[in-house]
C-alpha cells in the first residue's frame, strides 16, 4: 500500500538518516496540502488570503523544529494534523486581534459615527461613483467587479482579462485609496 | 505561479538542507518529565513540612489502613495524571482522561462510600478543611511550575487542557505530600477535600496553561 501516511512517514524516517531530497519532497507535498487547508480556513473566517503563506511557513517550521519528537512507531498524519491545527488556530487568533485593532476607532471617531451623513454609500451612490472614477482604470475595473457587483476574484480576473493575483492586488490597493479618500472627505462634510 | 510562494520554496530548501541534523539538541521528554515529577514530589514534601510539619504520630500510623488509603489514593491519582501529561504533550495522542483516572476514582469512591471510621466530613478541627485544601494547593505550586516547564519540551496542542492536566498532576502530588501531615483519617474527608484541592490546582493550570505553554 502506498498511502500518503506511508509515503510521508518513509520520508520523515529518511530525513533522520540525512536524506535531504526525500525530506524536501515531503515538505513540498506537505506544504501544498497545508496551503489548501489554510486558504480554505482563512476564506471561511473572512480573512485575506495574503496571510496564507505566512501561516504555511509557520506550520513548516513547527514541524521541522519538532520533527525528532515524532515517534516513528506511531502514525505520522495525526501528529501533523495536530500541529497544523494548532498553528492555524494560533494564526487566526492573531489575525482576529489585528483585525480588531485595525477597525478600532478613537473615542472621537466613535462619537462621530453617525455624523458622516454626506458620505453614506447606501444613500449616495453618486459619491461612491465619484470616488471610484478617480482611481486608475485597472483598479476601477477591479473595484466595480468585486466590490460593487460581488464577483469572485476568479470571475473578475476572467472579465478584466488579467490574473487573479493582479486583480486581488488592484482591489486591495483601491480599497486603501478609497478609505483614505473617505477619511479626507468625511470630517470636512460634517 | 503565485509570486508569494517563492519565500516558502526558499524556506523548504533551507529546511531540507538540515535533514539529519539537530537531533541531539531536542530535550527528550522521557527524561524531562520523570525528572520534573521527582522534583515535584520533593518540593511538595518540603512545602508541607514547612507549613504543617509531619504529624507527631506519623511513625505509628504508617502501617494503618487509614494512612495507606490516603497514600494509595493519591498515588493512583498521580499515576493517572502523569500518564495524561505524557499523552497531552504528544500531538498524535489523545488523552483518554476517563480511562486513566478510573482506578483512582473507583478507589477513592469505594473508600468514601464504605467509610465507617465515623470521622466527620468537615474534619476534626474547625479549620481542617481550610488547612487541608490550603496546604495541598500551596504544596502544588512549585510542582505545577516544574511540570509546566517540563511540558514545554513536548508539543502540547490544546493548551488549556494541557494546563489543566499539569495542574491535576501537581495537585495530586501536593495531596500525596500532604498525607504525612493530615490529621483527618476519614476516607470520605480525603475523597472529598483532597479532590476539591486538586480540582482547584487543575483550574489554576487551565487558566495559566495557554500563556505558559504557547510555542
Amino acid at each position: 500500500m502506498d498511502t500518503r501516511e506511508d509515503r510521508w512517514a518513509k520520508a520523515m524516517r529518511a530525513e533522520r538518516t540525512g536524506d535531504s531530497a526525500a525530506y524536501e519532497a515531503f515538505l513540498r507535498a506537505f506544504a501544498a496540502s497545508v496551503r489548501r487547508i489554510v486558504e480554505a480556513h482563512l476564506r471561511y473566517m473572512g480573512f485575506s488570503l495574503y496571510e496564507a503563506e505566512d501561516v504555511v511557513q509557520e506550520v513548516l517550521i513547527a514541524v521541522h523544529s519538532r520533527r525528532h519528537q515524532w515517534d516513528t512507531k506511531r502514525s505520522l498524519l495525526p501528529w501533523l494534523n495536530a500541529i497544523t491545527r494548532y498553528k492555524i488556530i494560533d494564526a487566526s487568533r492573531r489575525l482576529g486581534r489585528d483585525a480588531r485593532t485595525r477597525v478600532d476607532l478613537t473615542e472621537e471617531q466613535w462619537a462621530g459615527l453617525f455624523s458622516f451623513e454626506v458620505f453614506d454609500p447606501e444613500r449616495n451612490p453618486a459619491d461612491v461613483e465619484k470616488l471610484i472614477s478617480a482611481l486608475p482604470p485597472g483598479e476601477q475595473a477591479a473595484v466595480r467587479a468585486i466590490g460593487l457587483e460581488g464577483a469572485s476574484t476568479k470571475e473578475a480576473a476572467a472579465r478584466i482579462g488579467s490574473t487573479e493575483g493582479a486583480v486581488r492586488v488592484a482591489f486591495h490597493r483601491s480599497l486603501k485609496k478609497l478609505m483614505a479618500a473617505t477619511q479626507r472627505r468625511g470630517p470636512g462634510h460634517e | 505561479m503565485n509570486d508569494n510562494r517563492q519565500p516558502t520554496d526558499d524556506l523548504i530548501r533551507g529546511l531540507a538542507a538540515q535533514a539529519g541534523k539537530g537531533a541531539s539538541l531536542s530535550l527528550r521528554l522521557s527524561i524531562v518529565l520523570p525528572v520534573a515529577l521527582v522534583f515535584s514530589i520533593l518540593a511538595a514534601t518540603g512545602v508541607v513540612v514547612m507549613i504543617a510539619g509531619p504529624r507527631s504520630d506519623l511513625m505509628q500510623i504508617l502501617p494503618t489502613w487509614t494512612f495507606l488509603f490516603k497514600v494509595i489514593g493519591m498515588v493512583l491519582v498521580a499515576a493517572g495524571g502523569f500518564h495524561l501529561v505524557w499523552t497531552v504533550v504528544q500531538p498524535s495522542q489523545v488523552p483518554r482522561t476517563v480511562i486513566f483516572l478510573a482506578p483512582a476514582l473507583a478507589f477513592l469512591l469505594t473508600g468514601a462510600l464504605f467509610d465507617r471510621s465515623g470521622f466527620p466530613l468537615l474534619g476534626v478541627h474547625t479549620y481542617s478543611v481550610l488547612n487541608c485544601a490550603g496546604t495541598i494547593i500551596m504544596a502544588s505550586i512549585p510542582a505545577l511550575a516544574a511540570i509546566l516547564s517540563a511540558m514545554r519540551a513536548g508539543t502540547p496542542t490544546r493548551l488549556s487542557q494541557a494546563g489543566a492536566i499539569a495542574g491535576f498532576l501537581a495537585g495530586s502530588v501536593g495531596g500525596l505530600a500532604y498525607t504525612i501531615a493530615c490529621l483527618n483519617d476519614g476516607a470520605a474527608f480525603v475523597a472529598v477535600w483532597y479532590s476539591i484541592a486538586i480540582a482547584c490546582v487543575a483550574a489554576l493550570g487551565a487558566s495559566i496553561g495557554p500563556k505558559l505553554l504557547r510555542w
